[in-house]
């Protein structure tokens, strides 16, 4: 079986798949400073867990914006799932074409998503198709029906804007994040979660409206694909994003390793 | 003449009135470890580089959004300025008609700027200030405050970005060419702008979506650091008054006074 990882910046997610299905997935914090031995100790902790042993997985895909925490993860599937683990990175074969200033440096989980929104959604339909990742960062990706990824943009994630302001503003509490009852808000708490709630749906809308003008300007319209842990809270507001999928980045890293699988 | 002084989170606003009209403006940082002794030199250091002198500053009015830093500025006006300040909250007359579950939640800095906007603009109109949060001001035809919206402000969660994540950069924040990016830096420039700018669309046209007929011939003014930089990609802010707290505090100030200025 595969161990894929995907490490952002707050949690990595992992999946475990049997060929191509999600069989168990965990999220554990990205903690910079747990060591090699914490790290496989978790990960072997986790599959016995669910009733998996260490010998079960065979391969291991890495994705990760956190590049101190690659060498422990290798280590960390070295030493306690005896496999080594494969660093995905953006100049692995993926797309039909990527365009981007310095193609190295585009983050390898923005191009995963891509390729995953792009084969589930994109292909079969020949259409174009946008991804918007709510993580510690809301990550948005363009790719055009044949398969090129056109570039992307890069706004403040919902959680951390959220935590900045309880900690900038003297007399904003944290609070809940859920839907109000209404949009405007009587109290301080129901105006929060409005601006929360609808706030980040409307960035996530105002920049997929914006580049679907620029990179489909005459159809056929872009399929929304939308991911990470705040998707659930803003997708069923927002007026643009079609599907979620909780797992896409997972998705992503089994279909691009799959593509650069050593011999 | 007047000195008004806006409290925020994170600067604090200046203006000197000589009856209606503002003189000169400035903006310091708050910080909330600085004595009483301090923010009087610094006061005084700012006037007298613009040609005014202390003894020129007749009254004072303050509103504050922390509340901490208000003792720190009542004794230092009277101590330097020999001047007791008139701060915004319980007890002072700004004739807005507050309609919100608990009005004394409502902070004076919001009501300063439901002061002037309503004054200066007439209502129903939407106020969107760009500070520390960016916050919606709902306020209605006959001028009663109703309620609003607060989301995480542009500076404060750019900053969150660059200290959370650990690849991308510190970026200077200008308006890019295009929506679409093929590099880091232009990826980010594009997802602050152009998405703190549909947070504004979206957010004004629920508000406006959700209150009906009440919303007709709705104004929607931008005020607030970051104003220029968001509002020209908007589609429903139709001006950008950068000063309505000092316009409010002063208008407040008038409204407690017999003869406005003393």
């Amino acid at each position: 079986m595969l161990l894929a990882i995907d490490v952002g910046n707050t949690n990595m997610t992992i999946g475990l798949y049997l060929e191509a299905e999600l069989v168990a997935t965990w999220r554990v914090a990205s903690d910079r400073s747990r060591t090699a031995d914490e790290y496989g100790l978790k990960f072997v902790q986790l599959l016995e867990r669910e009733s998996y042993t260490p010998a079960d997985v065979t391969e291991a895909a890495l994705a990760s914006v956190v590049p101190p925490l690659n060498a422990r993860l290798v280590e960390a599937c070295r030493k306690y799932l005896n496999i080594g683990l494969v660093e995905l990175n953006s100049l692995c074969k993926a797309l039909p074409a990527v365009h981007y200033d310095n193609v190295a440096a585009l983050g390898t989980d923005r191009l995963v998503n891509a390729v995953a929104a792009w084969e589930i959604y994109g292909r079969p339909d020949n259409r174009p198709v946008i991804v918007v990742d709510f993580g510690t960062a809301t990550k948005l990706e363009c790719v055009n029906a044949e398969g090129e990824y056109l570039g992307g943009v890069i706004a403040p994630g919902i959680n951390i804007s959220t935590e900045a302001l309880a900690r900038n503003a003297a007399r904003l509490q944290r609070i809940e994040v859920a839907r109000p009852k209404q949009v405007l808000g009587k109290n301080i708490v129901a105006s929060l979660q409005s601006g929360i709630v609808y706030g980040f749906a409307g960035q996530a809308d105002g920049l997929v409206k914006r580049l679907a003008r620029e990179i489909a300007p005459e159809g056929p319209a872009p399929v929304v694909v939308a991911t990470g842990g705040m998707a659930y809270l803003v997708a069923s507001e927002s007026r643009t994003i079609q599907h979620v999928e909780p797992y896409l980045t997972l998705e992503g890293i089994r279909r691009v390793y799959e593509k650069n699988r050593p011999e | 003449m007047l000195l008004a002084v806006d409290v925020g989170n994170t600067a604090l606003n200046l203006g000197i009135y000589e009856g209606k009209e503002l003189r000169a403006e400035w903006s310091v940082a708050t910080d909330r470890r600085k004595t009483q002794d301090e923010y009087g030199l610094l006061l005084l250091a700012l006037l007298e580089y613009q040609g005014f002198r202390p003894e020129q500053i007749q009254s004072v009015v303050v509103a504050s959004s922390v509340p901490p830093v208000v003792p720190t500025l009542d004794r230092m006006f009277q101590k330097y300025f020999h001047v007791k300040p008139l701060v915004v909250g319980p007890g002072v007359k700004t004739g807005v008609v507050i309609r919100y579950d608990n009005p004394r939640e409502v902070g004076s800095d919001r009501i300063v700027i439901a002061v002037a906007a309503y004054e200066k603009y007439g209502g129903p109109l939407i106020v969107v200030d760009f500070g520390t949060a960016t916050i919606f001001d709902v306020i209605s035809k006959e001028g009663e405050y109703v309620g609003g919206v607060m989301a995480p402000g542009i500076n404060v969660s750019v900053e969150a970005l660059f200290t959370q994540a650990a690849k991308l950069p510190r970026i200077e924040l200008v308006k890019p060419a295009t929506v679409l990016a093929r590099n880091t830096v232009h990826a980010m420039q594009s997802g602050v702008i152009f998405g703190f700018a549909g947070q504004v669309d979206e957010v004004v046209a629920r508000l406006k979506e959700e209150m009906g007929a009440a919303a007709d011939g709705m104004k929607v003014i931008a005020t607030g650091d970051m104003a220029e930089l968001v509002a020209p990609e908007t589609s429903v802010i139709e001006a950008i008054d950068p000063y309505l707290n000092l316009d409010g505090l002063r208008i407040i100030y008038e409204r407690n006074t017999a003869r406005g200025e003393r």
